[in-house]
């Protein structure tokens, strides 16, 4: 059985195209220019810099020699480095594991439960909800640090308790490097989708889902039918942010395993933190930065493309 | 006046001494401002730098010099970006195996001048002086210099049916001794060498030990880099024997992500059996009472040849090019260069005193690693402050990691080593030497 879905309106019905003349355009140029200048200042002359640089040799410790001219060497250096696939690779498995599968998927059926449990007024969906917010305030250097604190082999919590048990000993970030760091990643990004998520759920009518159960839709077909088409365009903007901010994000990596070992966890952000701030390569280094920033605008067209598709 | 007095004087006194031990030799007359940086993490140095500051200011009413250590957690790379910008102290204290490349990139003043009319540099050997010298020029001054030693637990060792004063002859004999400790103490960790990045500068040094164990070196005599050689094979297949083999090196001394902090803690716990590791590691294990001299046996590392030791100059003295009043720095390193000072710095920091009438101070000759030391000096290796070597780190970090993870045979990983520094050193700098 199948029950219809909410024709949710899409973006062209909501926000109409606003044509106005010349002169009454001026109000909305004026309240527009500091932004423009700030984004200019912090995003775009940055972002140039970073373009120019990785056509640079520029390096911290040829301060003699200075910045030549080296047009696409850095580049063609990175396409002839035999382990740039292995960081393309785990930059991808990071981001599809920590952004999407745990932050995202994560976040979003976390919420539904807490949603759940709020709507039936469960005394322990505050803590619940709190429990989660947790690892988004803690600085990302200390869950870093706790994180540590839980995987390490000889002192670690997880270790210590399956020692109790009588059960051996695992290595986690030796033996699965990768899991662990998107563990601890999805663990500290959660609780923004989920804050996000939960406000959106509790945004949804409840009529919605009364009509719907009348209809005799199960809960699988009031999410399917129901809280998903509502929920599609916060869905993307997650996606969105998340994904950007984990393809940069190298902070836990570098803290649990500094990619380690023999590159199993290096990204291409931590390998490009490591050419320009252990190797002082800053030329080379901008060049992965480029990498990444394309890398970003790819998962950020593609998201958006995507939220335009099912919008129509 | 010896260390402990000294140190009991407060820094006061120790100025006084060092103005004493110069002999009077100190600069007059100079004025102006220098900074001074150092890395504040380093316990044992401050009270020094205190001390060799104030006895040029003493000796130079008109001058300041200001000490600045710093606390951050990355400090070579705080000094780089402070070099690039120019905002970097006058004179600092960095290891001297990075002379060259602080040479190369045009950010330190030479020392000619001022070593030509020093007599103190009369008493610095030639390996020593090698050890700072680029293109020609000396580029900075060392205080002590530090050998490896294989460190071992005797309490292990005897656990494990080993004699306690273990010394051994080749490379096998460290691996059986390791093994025979993994059996009787299954929890510990039997043998620690460094691999893969996170071991930093010290899986290079490692990788260059077992080199010079195996009767090789990393530059021919022309100043090209080996990139296949048989000392270069023996030693990956040694990573390949201790790691994954025999398993004497467990995996989390590669996975470790700051092994050079968490080893040798384990080995003041009493957790690890073997450990090849500087002299000055005794130091801290002393200062920290974590063990005694009964409890740690102390081993120099067994060559093709005879025991032999991996050393560095340290860290060493450096005038920023950029500094403005070089003259004051000089007053400063010369202060800070006394018999005096080196040898009571280096009892309480166990180094080899740069100076060679140092090492002839009572009281460094008292301080219990100093026979073992003065042993090693007699068979050490001093790397030469090669400009490129921050690049040949890298890639012996990528083909130790390798091999240690068990990602890659010896022979794949010295062909990887083999690519990757030749893409870094270029074809015409690279050499190989035929292995049957």
């Amino acid at each position: 059985m199948s029950v219809p879905a909410i024709n949710w309106p899409a973006d062209s019905e909501t926000a109409p195209p606003i044509r106005r003349r010349k002169g009454e355009q001026r109000p909305y140029i004026v309240a527009i220019t500091p932004a423009a200048i700030l984004l200019s200042a912090f995003f775009i002359f940055p972002a140039l810099w970073v373009i120019y640089t990785s056509t640079t040799s520029l390096s911290l410790t040829n301060f003699a020699a200075g910045a030549q001219f080296v047009g696409l060497d850095n580049y063609r250096r990175l396409w002839h480095n035999p382990d740039f696939p292995k960081f393309v690779k785990n930059t991808i498995v990071f981001t599809v594991g920590a952004a999407m599968i745990g932050q995202t998927i994560g976040g979003l059926l976390i919420a539904l439960l807490i949603n759940h449990a709020q709507n039936h007024k469960h005394k322990l969906a505050p803590v619940a909800f709190t429990a989660a917010l947790l690892g988004w305030i803690c600085p990302p250097t200390l869950a870093g640090f706790i994180w540590g604190g839980i995987f390490d082999y000889r002192n670690g919590m997880l270790n210590t308790t399956l020692q109790f048990l009588h059960l051996p000993r695992v290595d986690m970030l030796g033996d699965y490097p990768m899991f662990s760091v998107i563990l601890a990643e999805s663990w500290r990004g959660l609780a923004f989708a989920l804050n996000i998520f939960l406000r959106a759920l509790q945004s949804i009518p409840n009529q919605v889902y009364e009509a719907a159960s009348i209809d005799g839709a199960t809960t699988w077909m009031r999410f399917k039918d129901q809280t998903l088409p509502a929920m599609r365009h916060v869905i993307a903007l997650v996606l969105l942010v998340t994904t950007i901010t984990t393809i940069g994000s190298f902070l836990m990596i570098l803290i649990l395993t500094n990619g380690d070992p023999a590159y199993a966890t290096e990204t291409i952000a931590l390998h490009a933190y490591h050419q320009a701030f252990t190797l002082f390569d800053i030329g080379y280094g901008a060049a992965l930065s480029v990498v990444m920033l394309l890398l970003s605008l790819f998962f950020a067209l593609f998201y958006l493309r995507l939220a335009k598709a099912s919008a129509e | 006046m010896n260390r402990r007095s000294l140190l009991a004087g407060g820094s006061a006194a120790l100025a006084g001494a060092v103005l004493a031990g110069s002999g009077g030799s100190l600069a007059q007359g100079l004025t102006g401002t220098i900074t001074i940086g150092y890395e504040g993490t380093n316990a044992f140095i401050g009270p020094y730098i205190g001390a060799a500051a104030q006895a040029v200011m003493t000796a130079n009413p008109g001058a300041t010099i200001e000490v600045n250590p710093s606390i951050s957690p990355n400090y070579l790379s705080q000094l780089a970006l402070q070099l690039f910008t120019g905002t970097a102290p006058d004179v600092f204290l960095i290891f001297g195996l990075g002379a060259g490349e602080l040479a190369a990139g045009g950010f330190v003043s030479s020392l000619d001048d001022y070593v030509a009319n020093w007599d103190g540099w009369a008493q610095y050997d030639a390996a020593t002086r090698a050890g700072v010298t680029s293109q020609g020029h000396p580029w900075a001054i060392p205080w002590g210099l530090n050998p490896y030693f294989l460190y071992y637990r005797k309490d292990l060792f005897q656990q494990a049916g080993l004699d306690p004063e273990w010394q051994p002859e080749t490379r096998e004999e460290i691996i059986e001794a390791a093994a025979a400790i993994q059996q009787s103490s299954p929890d510990s960790i039997p043998y620690s060498i460094y691999a893969g990045a996170n071991g930093e500068n010290a899986t290079a040094a490692d990788f260059m030990n077992l080199i010079l164990s195996n009767g090789g070196t990393l530059i021919d005599p022309d100043g090209r880099w080996f990139i296949d050689s048989c000392p270069i094979r023996e030693t990956l297949a040694y990573y390949e024997y201790a790691f994954q083999t025999t398993k004497v090196v467990p995996s989390i001394v590669l996975t470790d992500v700051s092994p050079l902090e968490t080893m040798p803690n384990y080995f003041a716990n009493g957790e690890l059996g073997i450990l090849h590791e500087t002299a000055k590691h005794y130091g801290v294990w002393m200062a920290r009472n974590a063990v005694d001299a009964e409890t740690i046996g102390v081993a120099l590392f067994p060559g093709n040849e005879g025991p032999l030791a991996l050393g560095d100059v340290g860290d060493a003295w450096y005038i920023n090019s950029g500094a403005a009043n070089p003259d004051l720095g000089w007053a400063f390193i010369e202060a800070f260069s006394t018999v005096e000072l080196q040898a009571a710095l280096s009892a309480e920091d166990p180094h080899l005193p740069a100076r060679l009438d140092a090492r002839d101070a009572s009281d460094w000759l008292e301080q219990p690693l100093s026979d073992r030391i003065l042993e090693a000096s007699t068979v050490m290796t001093l790397p030469p402050p090669e400009p490129q070597f921050r690049k040949l780190i890298s890639v012996v970090q990528n083909a130790t990691g390798l091999v240690a993870a068990g990602q890659a045979t010896p022979i794949e990983a010295i062909q990887r080593y083999g690519e990757e520094l030749t893409r870094t050193m270029g074809e015409q700098n690279v050499t190989t030497e035929a292995c049957g």
